[in-house]
Parts: C-alpha cells; structure tokens; sequence
C-alpha cells in the first residue's frame, strides 16, 4: 500500500515537472521566436496545410454570407437610398442653375469689362438691374448703385451693346434709369454714316414700346434703313458716338416736310441685367494714323514709298536745274547773255523776259 | 481514435471558423476566438489536465497557422486551461451557464497574458485602448458563442464517455 502511495506521488512529481518543463520551453519559445531564433517551416506548413481547406470553406460560406447580407441590405435600403438620390438631384439641379446663373452673369460682366477697356474716355461705374417698371407709358429700371458710389442725376447708362438711357433719379445706394424706350426720352443723335451725318431726336414710341424712333429728319436727307445711329453729344447728358441702335424703316412725317425713322436698339432691353454708368466723360484721344488698307499681292511700305517720292522730287528738281544751265549756256554762246553776268535764276518771269 | 479523430476535428473545425467566417464579424480586427471557449469548457468538463493538454493542441494549431508570436497563445491557453480546470474541480460541471460566465474572465486572462508578453518583448501597446474599445464588445461575441461551443463541447464529451 505505502509502496502504491510512494509511486503515485513519484508518478504526479513527475506529471508536474513535466508540466513546468512545457510551461517554461512553450514560455521560452515565444521570446526566441520573437527574436527570430526558433522557427518551424515544416511544422508550420503541414499544420496550414490542414486548417487551409476548411478555413477556405468557411471563408467562401462566409463570403457568401456577406453577399447576401449586403444584397438584403441594399434592398432594405432602396427605398431610402432612392429618396437621398432624388434629393440630392434636386439639390445638384438647384447648384446647377444657380452655376449658370453665375456663368452669365460672369460673361456679362466680362463683355462689359471689355467695353470698360475699349471706351477709356469713359469713367464707367458697373452696376445690376435690381428693379423694372415697364409699361407702355414708362420704362424705368432700378439699379443697384447710388450717390454713395458717385452716381448722380443726367448720367447716361449705357452697356457694351451702346446706350441704355439715363440716370432720371439717384437714390443713395440705387437709381432709376429712364430707358431710352420711354416715351418721354429724348436723344440727340446722329447717323453714323460719314456721308449723312444727319441729326435727329431719339424718343419713345408708346405705340411701338420696344422701337423708339429718330424724329425731325428733314424729308430730303440722306437716311435709309440699316444706317446705324449714335449719340450726338448735344444736350449734354449722353457723351457723343455711343450707339444707340440702326433704322429699320423709314416713313414720311403726316405733315409732310420731315419724316422719322424706326430704330431697333442695339440693346436688347429685355435682357438687360448689368449695365455702365458713365460718371465721367472726356475726349478720346485722337487714335493713331494708320495706313490705308491695301490689295492683297500688291502691299508696300508708306515709309519706303515716301522715301522713293522725296527722291524722285529731288532728281526732277536736279534735272530741271540741268536743263536751265544747258539753256544759259546756249544763250550766253549765241551772245545773248554776257559771260561773266552773275548767276540768275532761270524762273518763268526772269526765262521770258531773257528770250524778249 | 475514432473519438481522438473527432476532437481534433472539433478543434480545426472550430480554428477555421474562427479565422475565416468569423473575421466578417470583428470589432476593431477582434474576433471571437472559438478556440479559447473550447478549452474553457473543456477545462470545465474533463478538469486542469485534458485543459492544458487542449491549451497547448489548441495554442500550437493557432502558433503554426497565424504567424504570431510563436508559442504566445500556447502558453496562454495552457494557463487558462490549466487555471479553469483547477476552478471546475469545486464547481458543478454539468451547469450549462458555466462556459457562459467564464468566457469573459478567460477572455480578460487571456488579454492580460498577451499584454504582459508584448510588454516584455518591448512592444508598444496602448493596453488602455485595449481593454476599454476591443475588450467588452470580444467578450460580447464570446458570451454569445459560449453556449453553443459548451453544448457541442457536452455532445461530443458524452460521446466520448461511452465509447471509450
């Protein structure tokens, strides 16, 4: 019994020396391997080599799991998926409009910053249409820009298409602008063509609103349709040359000794959203001579030609010098001159009055 | 063998689930780990011996396969196997909700044995992140997973009782 006793307990000594001889190698074998000294290549791939299929089988049901779950909450999420689209659509239509609202609005800017460039003898305050009053017997617009930023009463408005009208009342920081279409407007103007150049007023037409007319033209002047017309400057509210728009008809006046024409404006007042004040106007300078256009193939230089006509000038007058002296010397052998005279100038008068 | 046979099968049953369709439900790349459940309940069942000896089974087929620190969660599911095998010795074995329960100090265990050892190979780990975010929602899945490992655990330990 004692002797079964003593080999059992040797039996559990020897069970739990074993054990902690385990428990201090497994211990041991993380800090070398972690140091890269203990490794086993074979063991390793033998034991993937048994876990790998069924980690592959549990990986694709696992996959498939996931596809469907992803299916299924996709579906439950269609309906709200689609109202965020809808919404979203009608957010991107909204940011959509609103970017071409301000591509237009940058393109008008951009042509009236070229008118800005192109009219340098106008001080031009930019300024947009916040209001209109439009009726047969008024065409007032309201803009955006008042005293505060130099407007002021008389001021003509015009765009890079030409005239807009005036300024008919400054407020502080908006006006309004009689349009050139209101009846009660009045423009002094001007055919542009060199060969007219007749004047006339510019007013509104309350039974045509949208096609002001050029009144006291003189019947047997020389104005047709397609003739454009521009300010005269008389007055002293529109600066002079700014286009006001070209004749489209022409008709007799009742009375019979003027008759008027029907302009179509170069501004296209219905969509008329930017316009120019002119705050300050001065005389354009005079722009530089340019030479006159010339026929393809046969171009050549002024200064060249210029050079050429001075010496050719030069060579006539040398010629004429020549022929005077072959004369005095004729003359002076046939002794009708003495020798020794001094040197006369051998004009018309003096050559007449030698031969008499 | 027959029975020998089913165990490991059990095991590598249990290691490929945990490594491949579990992974699709992790928390901050933490899992549940089947294989510490097993030897949980497996200690709690068979006592200190077959928990250390499905410890190290368990640990190496983790060790070989993962590309860890070699001998890391040997050493771990050693010490839990042996620990939770002392416990069961002054516990009701056959208590279904015994797994249950110590799922979560096996998973603590566990945790603090691989701190300790990251902390003395001089690995930079921030253990307060780790116990605060990657603990309790790993030990969440443990807790669920630990009733049907146990139960599988019984079926196969009674199977294994009669045909020895």
């Amino acid at each position: 019994m004692n002797k079964k006793l003593r080999k059992e307990k040797s039996t559990d000594i020897k069970k739990i020396v074993a054990l902690i001889f385990v428990f201090v190698s497994v211990f041991c074998a993380v800090f070398f391997a972690a140091r890269s000294k203990f490794a086993t290549p074979v063991t390793d791939k033998t034991a993937m080599a048994i876990v790998a299929p069924f980690q592959r089988a549990f990986s694709w049901v696992g996959s498939q799991l996931a596809f469907i779950k992803d299916t299924v909450t996709e579906i439950s999420t269609l309906h709200e998926q689609n109202k965020q689209l809808r919404e979203e659509v009608e957010l991107l239509r909204a940011q959509n409009l609103t970017a071409s609202e301000y591509a237009s609005e940058n393109q008008r800017l951009r042509d009236l910053l070229g008118y800005k460039k192109v009219a340098i003898q106008f001080d031009l305050v930019a300024a947009s249409v916040i209001g209109r009053e439009s009726a047969t017997w008024s065409s007032v617009i309201v803009i955006n820009r008042g005293t505060l930023d130099g407007v002021a009463n008389n001021m003509a408005v015009v765009t890079e298409m030409g005239l807009v009208g005036h300024v008919m009342e400054a407020g502080i920081n908006s006006s309004k602008v009689q349009l050139l279409l209101d009846p009660r407007s009045s423009v002094g103007t001007l055919i542009q063509r060199p060969e007219s150049r007749v004047a006339g007023i510019v007013e509104g037409d309350i039974k045509n609103p949208n096609h002001p007319k050029m009144v006291n033209i003189p019947k047997d002047s020389d104005v047709k349709v397609d003739d454009m017309v521009v300010t005269s400057g008389f007055g002293g509210v529109y600066p002079k040359g700014i286009v006001v728009g070209k004749v489209v008809e022409v008709h007799n006046e009742e009375a019979g000794l003027l008759k008027y024409g029907v302009i179509e404006t170069s501004v296209n007042f219905q969509k008329l959203e930017d316009v120019a004040i002119i705050v300050a106007s001065r005389e354009a300078p005079p722009e530089p001579l340019q030479p006159p256009p010339q026929t393809p193939g046969t171009e050549t230089d002024p200064y060249e030609t210029a050079q050429k006509l001075q010496a050719a000038q030069q060579q006539i007058q040398d010629a004429q010098q020549q022929v005077q002296d072959a004369q005095k010397e004729q003359l002076q052998q046939a002794g009708y001159v003495p020798e020794n005279s001094p040197r006369e100038d051998f004009s018309s008068e003096n050559r007449e009055e030698a031969w008499r | 063998m027959k029975v020998i046979g089913l165990w490991a099968m059990l095991t590598i049953v249990l290691y490929a689930l945990q490594t491949s369709l579990l992974t699709f439900v992790n928390f901050d790349g933490f899992s549940a780990n089947l294989l510490l459940l097993l030897i949980v309940s497996v200690a709690f069942l068979r006592g200190h011996k077959y928990g250390i000896f499905f410890g190290f089974i368990a640990g190496i087929l983790q060790d070989l396969t993962s590309g860890s620190y070699f001998g890391l969660a040997t050493f771990s599911y050693m010490t839990i196997g042996f620990v939770f095998g002392k416990f069961s010795v002054n516990l009701f074995r056959e208590q279904a909700l015994l797994p249950v329960i110590g799922s979560i100090p096996a998973l603590a265990f566990h945790f603090a044995i691989v701190i300790a050892f990251l902390f003395m190979l001089d690995k930079q780990i921030d253990a307060v992140k780790l116990w605060r975010f990657d603990f309790w929602p790993t030990a969440i899945m443990q807790v669920v997973l630990a009733y049907p490992v146990h139960k599988i655990v019984c079926e196969l330990n009674e199977y294994a009782k009669k045909h020895r």
